[in-house]
């Protein structure tokens, strides 16, 4: 798999170590069950550095910690030396497996229309390996393994292709930044437009304020959530899309349903005028529906997925 | 009459509708966005929007494709 956020790290390393119990803690954590936990490996949670550049390099600074490799009736049949070589090579062991899983995997650089190999290596000089003796009562022994592993990151995008690159930008709206939002309720009051401006979508009735959750959207990306029932958000000002209302329009959505209807974006005056712009779902078809004045529309569907039109 | 574009990207659904030319006045010139509902209220929607973008114009096909390729890369649709 490839890695897209420090959790895949902790995913990957932690389902290669096959050799005994694992904890995923901070530094001490190993107290009371050092007798009866072997062999144990303790991953700190790691940090990480994320580049401000394109196409940047993540680092990732982690630490492990591995407690014995002999049950504790074995432990003093063995020499201390013989323990502390063998808990080394199952440490090694278990990198090797973990950096084979990364560079097996494949990423789309967003330069590229083709898939390139992931870039996931060891800072070899960073890797150290320290031998613990006199741990937890003279008990056990310890290997701490440390080192960065950096890795291409998708999390920036050149500027050059940001939406406010392009002309006539007249709203961005971006579920992960610009959000405010009540942390415990994730109630949304207000969605800030990136645009430049000002358009903000803003809803004050607690009640009808959408969710917003920082995870579990496209790509593992944060998203706000309507409920169906009373959730919507409105703009502040309107778009002012010039007489021939040109528009273009892009949406990034999830349908949790789809019977009945619901409009997920709409840019209408009603009820004072009819004629509307609304892109939903009604009956099981996702549609893009336009409305003109004396109530004919139109709408496609992506079960026509390369294009269509209204009339 | 007036033209405009919409962009749907929804899960491996997608699709490019152009050519809407049901608008002939300036009615909408005002009109503002309302996300998960029409503007009264109604027809709500129940759904995730993690993104919307919106222009003014018809974009030309280079400007359409760097959008495309923004939003790709950072929700990886297609």
């Amino acid at each position: 798999m490839a890695i897209t956020r420090l959790n895949d790290f902790v995913t990957v390393a932690t389902n290669k170590w096959t050799y005994g119990d694992f904890k995923f803690n901070y530094e001490g954590a190993v107290n009371q069950d050092h007798n009866v936990i072997y062999p144990l490996m303790l991953m700190q949670p790691p940090t990480s550095v994320i580049p401000d550049v394109y196409e940047g390099f993540e680092t990732y600074t982690v630490e492990f910690e591995f407690y014995n490799s002999y049950k504790k009736a074995a432990q003093d049949a063995v020499t201390l030396q013989r323990r502390w070589d063998n808990l080394q090579d199952l440490a090694m062991e278990w990198l090797d497996n973990v950096l084979i899983n990364y560079s097996g995997g494949t990423i789309t650089s967003p330069s590229e229309s083709s898939p390139t190999p992931t870039q996931v290596y060891i800072n070899k000089d960073s890797l150290s390996i320290q031998r613990d003796k006199e741990e937890k009562n003279d008990r056990l022994v310890k290997i701490t393994m440390s080192f960065d592993m950096r890795m291409f990151t998708r999390c920036f995008t050149d500027k050059s292709k940001y939406p406010n690159q392009v002309k006539n930008l007249t709203t961005w709206l971006r579920a992960d930044s610009g959000v405010t939002h009540n942390v415990a309720t994730r109630k949304t009051s207000i969605w800030s437009d990136y645009s430049g401006t000002g358009r903000d979508v803003e809803q004050s009735t607690s009640s009808k304020q959408p969710l917003r959750y920082g995870y579990d959207g496209a790509n593992e990306k944060a998203y706000i959530d309507f409920n169906g029932t009373s959730h919507s958000i409105t703009q502040t000002i309107g778009e002012q899309a010039g007489i021939d209302l040109h528009l273009t329009a892009f949406a990034v959505y999830k349908f949790d349903t789809n019977t009945g209807v619901g409009f997920l974006m709409s840019i209408d005056n009603l009820p004072t005028d009819t004629k509307s712009l609304q892109l939903g779902y009604r009956s099981d078809l996702y549609y893009l529906e336009a409305t003109d004045s004396d109530g004919t529309s139109g709408f496609v569907s992506p079960s026509s997925p390369s294009s269509g039109s209204t009339s | 009459m007036s033209n405009g574009q919409i962009f749907i990207k929804s899960n491996n659904n997608n699709f490019v509708h152009d050519n809407i030319s049901s608008f002939a006045s300036s009615s909408l010139e005002d009109a503002s966005i309302t996300l998960g509902s029409d503007s009264a209220n109604s027809n709500y929607f129940d759904g995730g929007v993690s993104e919307i973008i919106v222009y003014s114009r018809l974009l030309e096909d280079g400007e359409i494709n760097n959008v495309l390729e923004y939003l790709n890369n950072k929700y990886r649709i297609y």
